[in-house]
């Protein structure tokens, strides 16, 4: 089954490696100058809601770090859903370039 | 901390507890970090709008997760009902039943209560009835034409007034001539209800004055039967009673006659007007109708019809005296005593639905029960009691949302078999599934599912962990389940033992094997005269002799408690001064020979009517007891001479000679009457009724009869005849109506309060089992053991009836009105109830009680 939207950039951060909530939301920002904003109430639910699926865990956060953060990794199962969206995605976009290649000849 | 912030946190809260104690924080965090750095970089405005979708997100995040819990918990608590699918199942059955049986009422209620009069504003509309001057609380009657006519130029309070008496003419120039029921109404009749023509115009003022043309208006049904619905109908002339009428208007098909009591319900189909000039003052039959002016009320309405009648009396001191006015809102007119029953009937179904949702919830709290260490252990793992309570809740919601959907599926079949029952309620037929109705459902649904969830919630919220839980609780469940059923039980007992007294009433005369045709009008036209009446009569009467299958036919113009009775219009005692309008207290009814033999009424005294008095014979009279106690208390009547006369025959001096016992006339439940009987050869009526006594089957008969008819006159209606019992029951229908509805609906109550005790009963039994082993190996025998549970049977019972027999005595009162000859209060039917409900709870707990007293010890020690 398709990821969400908001579900595909939170695994696609965390692929990247262990982050916290508010650097997710930073990261998926600065990737896409600012136009796809991961609003907290969305963000933390998917994040309940993959913790509960063993998409992702919570790990200890680096001890220098602000108590309060709370860190999350990756798991297989994550990965594999990722991974699945990705082949997904690259199926789209070479669907849609060939259209645009057709209509281009013709 | 920022407003927005703060603003913010305060709306996570909205967020379900599991979600907030995991990503609260972070969420608040998040939502800081980033609205300060959009106030840096683009400043209030794009802070301002990041903040409002943020708010957005977070609200739409809460009813996410709370959806997800409660989808979570509609899972757990779907798998529960299936596992317990038999509970399950008398839940959701009983649930049904009483939704059910509930919304049947409610929908009997928006049928006959609720929906509007289908006339224009008609809570404006008000009934004005004659009724003496010295009594203010007696029946309001008709009046008379002049009067009708009188009050609107004197009073203020209405913007319009009208009057209508019945009319029955025979529509001819047909194949067969039929009698059409119909209407005569004064010219602002319509104009006072409102109604709009559906064609053409309908009655006013033009055709009430004296010597305008023939005019009819025709009801929308008669001109699709009888006229194909052909728009030329207007202008047509038809034939009525031999007069020719133009047809001018066409009512529309909602319009129905304010109280329709022509041919026994039959609507009315013929309209014409009332000529001003039509009948003296003191002929008094006419229904009165009025809109009252804007902002008029009904007190200040019947304060002005108070003044107009006063002004009357003085200025018509003989045909006014003693005469005053009722002003009566048309609601209250028609619907008053459908009110009365049907508040009864709420009043029962709220009963009703108490003791169904304390079954139900008696039954959850033992599944919660059972569910003991469950719960325990979720609660120790730290699920907190409002999770476990919502869990609870959204069980009984899905078990209150099942019984609702079947309750309104079992109502929709109610109501399709509820008008066969003939219940006395205006409208009833009507009655219908309305979208009113569904919401009721919903309502009655929705407080099913508090009702039943409350008592589980609060065992369960109790602090203790261990123990009985509930056991309370489940008691005192019980104990209310039997006192509203014993109220429920009194109130329908009460009424059938009146409806019982009301059957055993003695009309007077014997009824069985009677049948009685419809009132027959012999068309003016065709007989002005009577002589040309009586050559009918008796050309008919031997007609009916020749007939085999009837003994003793006659003719009478006032049949006992079929239709009105007649007042005497004239009346004295022969060398007695009488005080003025004394007529009014005597009965007048005249009779062929065969009449009071069919009815069989008691012979007292003297003889009754034969063929000897005849219209050339000495004018002759019956009385009854009750004119002979109010007029000869100390004489003998027999040889006595009165002089009585009504409608247009002289006044004849008559010599009584028979005394009759009291019969009754228009109602069971009414006084004995002084009447008057006369030989109907003596006094000549144009509309009279056959009644004859018959083994053969009644449409056989009706049929002979109405040949009869036809043999003497081609042009004479065919006459409808019935067994005269329809007549008698319609008499008791009221009362058997809400007896019917109160003794169905306390069976189900009682039947429910005997589950409710069985359940608690085997609860207790079951809970103590092992008391009940270890009593048994010290030596107790069965006996004992069945005795502490009959104890704890006895108390709830006990108390149970105890606190119903204070309810019944608060809520007996409101059917008061409703009894006959049986006190509110009466001690045999409260002794009787509370027998009743403790043989209930008896039989209830034998079951659990073979149960305890057949423990087997042994099992109960090695269990230990």
């Amino acid at each position: 089954m398709a990821l969400t939207p908001a579900a595909f950039y939170v695994l696609a951060a965390l692929a990247q490696g262990e982050r916290h909530g508010y650097a997710i939301i930073k990261e998926i920002e600065g990737i896409t100058n600012g136009d796809v904003v991961l609003l907290p109430g969305t963000l933390y639910r998917l994040i309940g809601q993959m913790c509960v699926d063993r998409w992702i865990v919570e790990v200890p956060g680096a001890r220098d770090d602000d108590p309060r953060r709370r860190y999350y990794r990756m798991l297989p199962a994550g990965r594999k859903a990722l991974a699945g969206e990705v082949a997904r995605l690259e199926a789209m976009v070479r669907f849609v370039r060939k259209g645009r290649l057709r209509a281009s000849e013709a | 901390m920022s407003p927005s912030v703060r603003l913010y946190r305060v709306l996570v809260r909205a967020c379900p507890r599991e979600f907030r104690s995991s990503y609260g924080d972070q969420t608040v965090a998040a939502f800081a970090e980033m609205i300060g750095r959009r106030t840096n970089e683009g400043g209030r405005a794009a802070a301002a709008a990041f903040a409002f979708a943020a708010y957005g997100d977070i609200l739409l995040t809460a009813l996410r997760e709370r959806g997800a819990a409660v989808a979570g918990d509609a899972a757990f608590a779907l798998r529960l009902i299936a596992k317990s699918w038999i509970t399950s199942s008398i839940v959701i059955a009983t649930l049904a039943i009483v939704v059910g049986i509930g919304a049947t009422v409610f929908s009997a209620i928006d049928a006959v209560l609720l929906a509007p009069l289908p006339y224009a504003d008609p809570s404006r509309l008000v009934f004005i009835f004659d009724r003496p001057y010295d009594a203010p609380a007696a029946h309001g009657t008709e009046t008379s034409l002049p009067n009708a006519l009188d009050w609107p130029k004197m009073a203020q309070s209405f913007s319009a007034m009208g009057s209508y008496a019945n009319w029955t003419p025979t529509l001819t120039g047909v194949s067969a001539p039929i009698a059409v029921p119909g209407q005569y109404v004064t010219g602002r009749f319509f104009e006072a209800l409102g109604v709009r023509p559906r064609l053409g115009r309908l009655i006013d003022e033009t055709d009430a004055v004296p010597g305008a043309p023939h005019t009819v208006v025709i009801s929308e049904s008669f001109w699709q039967r009888a006229f194909g619905g052909e728009p030329t109908i207007l202008g047509r002339s038809i034939s009525l009673s031999d007069l020719s009428y133009k047809v001018v208007g066409v009512l529309p098909h909602s319009f129905v006659m304010p109280r329709n009591s022509s041919l026994a319900g039959h609507p009315s189909d013929v309209y014409r007007a009332l000529a001003r000039n039509a009948s003296p003052r003191d002929s008094h039959y006419l229904i009165t109708i009025a809109r009252l002016r804007p902002g008029v009320t009904v007190r200040s309405a019947a304060a002005d019809m108070e003044r107009v009648g006063a002004l009357l009396r003085a200025r018509f001191p003989v045909e006014n005296a003693n005469l005053a006015q009722h002003v009566i809102p048309m609601s209250e007119q028609l619907f008053g005593s459908a009110r009365l029953m049907l508040a009864i009937a709420l009043a029962a179904v709220v009963g009703l639905v108490l003791i169904a949702c304390l079954n139900v919830s008696n039954i959850l709290i033992g599944r919660v029960a059972e569910r003991e260490r469950e719960l325990s252990i979720r609660l120790a793992v730290g699920a907190s009691r409002g999770r476990l309570i919502q869990q609870l809740f959204v069980e009984s919601a899905l078990l209150a949302a099942a019984g609702g959907a079947l309750g309104l599926g079992l109502c929709a079949f109610l109501v399709r078999i509820v008008p066969a029952f003939g219940f006395n309620l205006p409208r009833i037929g009507a009655v219908h599934v309305s979208p009113l109705v569904v919401l009721f459902v919903l309502g009655i649904t929705c407080a099913c599912a508090a009702g039943i969830g409350t008592l589980p919630a609060l065992a369960v919220s109790r602090p203790r962990l261990s123990g009985s839980r509930g056991s309370f609780a489940r008691s005192a469940a019980v104990v209310v389940e039997l006192a509203v059923a014993l109220a429920l039980v009194t109130g329908s007992a009460l009424l059938v033992r009146s409806f019982v007294a009301l059957t055993a009433i003695d009309v007077g005369f014997n009824y069985g094997d009677v049948v009685a045709s419809d009132e027959v009008m012999l068309p003016m036209r065709r007989y002005p005269s009577a002589g040309s009446q009586l050559a009918f009569a008796h050309a008919l009467l031997t007609q009916l002799r020749a007939l085999p299958e009837l003994q003793s036919p006659g003719l009478m113009v006032s049949t006992p408690l079929s239709n009105a009775s007649y007042n005497a219009e004239e009346f004295r005692i022969v060398g007695r001064r009488q005080p003025k309008n004394r007529a009014q207290d005597v009965e007048y009814n005249a009779v062929t020979p065969g009449a009071l033999q069919a009815l069989r009424v008691h012979l007292l005294r003297g003889r009754l009517l034969d063929d000897g008095d005849s219209e050339h014979s000495a004018p002759v009279a019956i009385v009854t007891k009750a004119f002979v106690r109010q007029n000869f208390p100390t004489e003998d009547p027999i040889g006595r001479r009165i002089v009585i006369a009504y409608g247009a025959n002289p006044p004849w001096g008559r010599r009584i000679v028979g005394v009759i016992d009291d019969f009754k006339m228009e109602s069971l439940t009414e006084a004995p009457m002084a009447q008057v009987v006369v030989p109907f050869y003596q006094d000549v009526m144009p509309t009279f009724q056959v009644v004859a006594r018959t083994r053969a089957g009644t449409p056989h008969v009706a049929t002979e009869i109405s040949q009869a008819f036809s043999a003497i006159d081609r042009e004479i209606p065919a006459t409808r005849a019935h067994a005269y019992a329809a007549f008698v029951s319609g008499q008791r229908s009221s009362a058997s109506t809400v007896a019917l509805m109160l003794g169905f609906m306390a069976l189900v109550g009682l039947l429910l309060a005997g589950l409710g005790t069985y359940g608690v009963v085997a609860y207790t039994v079951g809970r103590r089992a092992r008391e009940f082993g270890i009593r048994r190996a010290l030596g107790a025998n069965a006996r004992a053991i069945a005795l502490s549970v009959l104890v704890q049977v006895g108390a709830l019972s006990g108390v149970g009836i105890l606190l119903g027999v204070v309810l019944s005595a608060v809520s007996v009162r409101a059917i008061a009105a409703l009894l006959y000859e049986v006190s509110p209060f009466d001690p045999l039917t409260f002794l009787a109830v509370a027998a009743i409900l403790g043989v209930t709870a008896f039989v209830a707990s034998l079951l659990p009680m073979l149960r305890a007293m057949r423990i087997d010890p042994a099992v109960v020690l090695r269990q230990e």
